[in-house]
């Protein structure tokens, strides 16, 4: 029972998810803190897929054990479908940690199986470690992404939630995982949602490929200080960003949100206008080359994680380099 | 087809983490700090009454589930005068410390103490922005065995005995069609948010916030708080990685002299890119 469980979560295309590579190779580093514990990794999958690709894609992150278990059911996400088959693996596999993905659908899960199984859960974690009694040790944002939490569970299995990009993939030497195919019989239960359609979601990365962003925050006040930004971000050729509060006030629109919650980008320059770095933010961000915060609150977190700090009104800067720039040309 | 539909709509008072001010110590400082309502929740309640007026033909009551101290009376009071039914704050020292396990817990046995099994949905935030575990509502849903459907972004339809709504996943939409008797996770999607108006808030003022304790709802002091929380905070600090960022920081500069800076920067990547 000193098991890790990973849950492999698929994309819309039958592809494991960035996540769960991840998931596995920060799941090496917590096993060898374990005595005698396994790598486990379970997938749900429709009936016809094949799997001859992804299995060799997996020789390389020490799993012990890969267990696929097949069902038309698991076609396309139905929390019901998924919550009551899991359970069922995870009270048979009992692991001592079991680890998901920090996606939406991860994020539904989750919650479901911790709860029936009344057990601890931790989300969002952005550190996993053993603790001196051999317990899971998970660290995460809470306050608004202003403090670190680290927690710990009294109950089995431990889970926690990772959300993508947070762990780096490492690969190991090739081995060669059992691999235990099932078939899950529903019987006589079926679910009471039903999906009617899906859409296919076009990703939009002109952020994650843009070399210098502006970016704002709730400095900016209101929609009229962030349409100011957008201007100049046009006059320089920068591409915008906003942080998380500023999309939720509605001032600018979510597929620009850069953090955790939204896009990680990795710009030659970001330049952060009225953002106090919620740690959130400060992860989406840390791949980033140079990073200029603006921010009139001299301990605002952003100025521990800039290049060049200047504390003054976000709004007032923008105003000069408005002024500056219309002088150049 | 029933005439009748009740919801419930789960609200939480969160600290106004937009607002934080750091003491030098590496303390929030808490003196100054306002409380609001969750904005998802806000959300939540907007779905209610968006739900409310799409069935026309059924008479549609809202009663408004909050835990947390006295002072979420507030936000109850909010939801009262945009036009919710019923109060009730969830309240009971024993409670404090409680983490989402044994929130959800408390907050799926409130519902069912009020409405004994006779409810159709019950509505819920995704997230708290101040906790943000998003693990509260599913695991309602999972106390009262009830399905749930997370990430709600829009309403499409409503039918007799079901609803359409929009999902929203990282790489699909998903149109999810859910029976009554289920729950809803809603998230931030820039609608139009209604205000209270004035004839609101003098209804809401006859309106009573009805309390549940511990004791009405049947649980021992050991089974809730922290004491009954599966996990605890081991230690919390302020997030300072170690970083290899110059930080060279202007504190007295003309906003000309710090644009002049900023310029400079872009400058240099320009003719770096130039050669």
């Amino acid at each position: 029972m000193n098991d890790i469980l990973i849950f492999g979560e698929f994309s819309i295309s039958n592809k494991l998810r960035p996540c769960v590579f991840q998931l596995l190779s920060k799941a090496n580093y917590l096993k060898n803190k374990l005595d005698d514990s396994k790598l486990k990794l379970l997938i749900l999958s429709p009936s016809d897929l094949n799997f001859d690709e992804i299995i060799n894609e997996l020789k390389y992150y020490n799993i012990d054990e890969i267990i696929i278990v097949k069902n038309d059911n698991f076609k396309e996400f139905n929390s019901d479908y998924y919550y009551n088959c899991i359970k069922n693996i995870v009270l048979e596999v009992n692991p001592k940690i079991f680890l998901i993905g920090g996606t939406n659908i991860g994020r539904t899960i989750a919650p479901m199986i911790s709860n029936s199984l009344h057990t601890g859960l931790t989300a969002d974690c952005i550190e996993l470690d053993i603790n001196d009694e051999k317990n899971l040790s998970a660290t995460r944002p809470t306050f608004g992404g202003e403090l670190m939490a680290t927690i710990w569970s009294k109950t089995y299995p431990q889970m926690a939630t990772v959300r993508e990009n947070v762990f780096k993939i490492e690969k190991f030497d090739e081995n060669n995982p059992t691999i235990i195919f099932k078939d899950y019989n529903f019987q006589e239960y079926k679910s009471k949602l039903s999906l009617i359609k899906q859409i296919k979601r076009e990703i939009n990365n002109d952020l994650a490929n843009a070399r210098i962003i502006l970016s704002g925050g709730m400095g900016l006040k209101n929609k009229e200080g962030f349409a100011k930004l957008e201007n100049l971000a046009n006059i320089m050729g920068a591409q915008i960003g906003g942080s998380r509060l500023i999309v939720e006030a509605g001032f600018a629109s979510s597929n620009i949100q850069i953090g955790q919650t939204g896009q990680s980008v990795a710009a030659d320059l970001y330049i952060a206008f009225g953002i106090s770095g919620a740690i959130q933010h400060l992860c989406g961000i840390k791949n980033c080359k140079k990073i200029i915060a603006i921010n009139n609150d001299p301990n605002a977190p952003i100025f521990n994680h800039c290049d060049i700090g200047i504390v003054d009104d976000a709004a007032l800067v923008i105003e000069q380099l408005e002024n500056l720039l219309s002088q150049k040309v | 087809m029933k005439q009748q539909l009740k919801i419930a709509v789960c609200i939480k008072q969160v600290p106004d983490t937009g607002q934080i001010k750091w003491t030098q110590n590496n303390t929030i400082d808490r003196t100054n700090m306002d409380s609001i309502i969750n904005l998802c929740d806000e959300y939540a309640l907007e779905m209610a009454f968006n739900i409310k007026e799409a069935y026309k033909d059924k008479q549609t009551q809202i009663s408004v589930f909050s835990m947390g101290p006295y002072k979420a009376c507030e936000i109850l009071k909010y939801a009262l005068a945009l036009g919710c039914d019923n109060a009730y704050l969830i309240t009971d020292k024993v409670f404090l410390g409680s983490d989402s396990y044994i929130t959800s817990k408390i907050l799926a046995q409130a519902i069912k103490y009020v409405f004994q099994d006779e409810f159709d949905l019950v509505i819920c935030g995704q997230f708290a922005s101040d906790g943000d575990t998003a693990q509260t509502g599913v695991g309602i849903a999972v106390n009262l065995n009830i399905p749930v459907v997370t990430y709600i972004s829009s309403l499409i339809e409503v039918n007799d005995d079901s609803i359409v709504v929009q999902q929203n996943f990282e790489d699909s939409f998903n149109i999810v069609k859910l029976p009554l008797k289920s729950l809803m996770c809603v998230i931030n999607n820039n609608c139009k948010l209604r205000n209270p108006n004035v004839l609101g808030y003098m209804l809401s003022q006859r309106k009573d916030i009805k309390i549940l304790t511990a004791n009405d709802l049947g649980f021992e002091r050991n089974q809730v708080g922290l004491q009954g929380s599966p996990t605890y905070v081991y230690n919390a600090y302020r997030y300072n990685e170690d970083n290899n960022r110059e930080k060279k920081i202007y504190s007295n500069l003309s906003s000309n002299d710090g644009a002049k800076i900023i310029l400079k920067e872009v400058q240099k990547l320009f003719d770096y890119y130039e050669d």
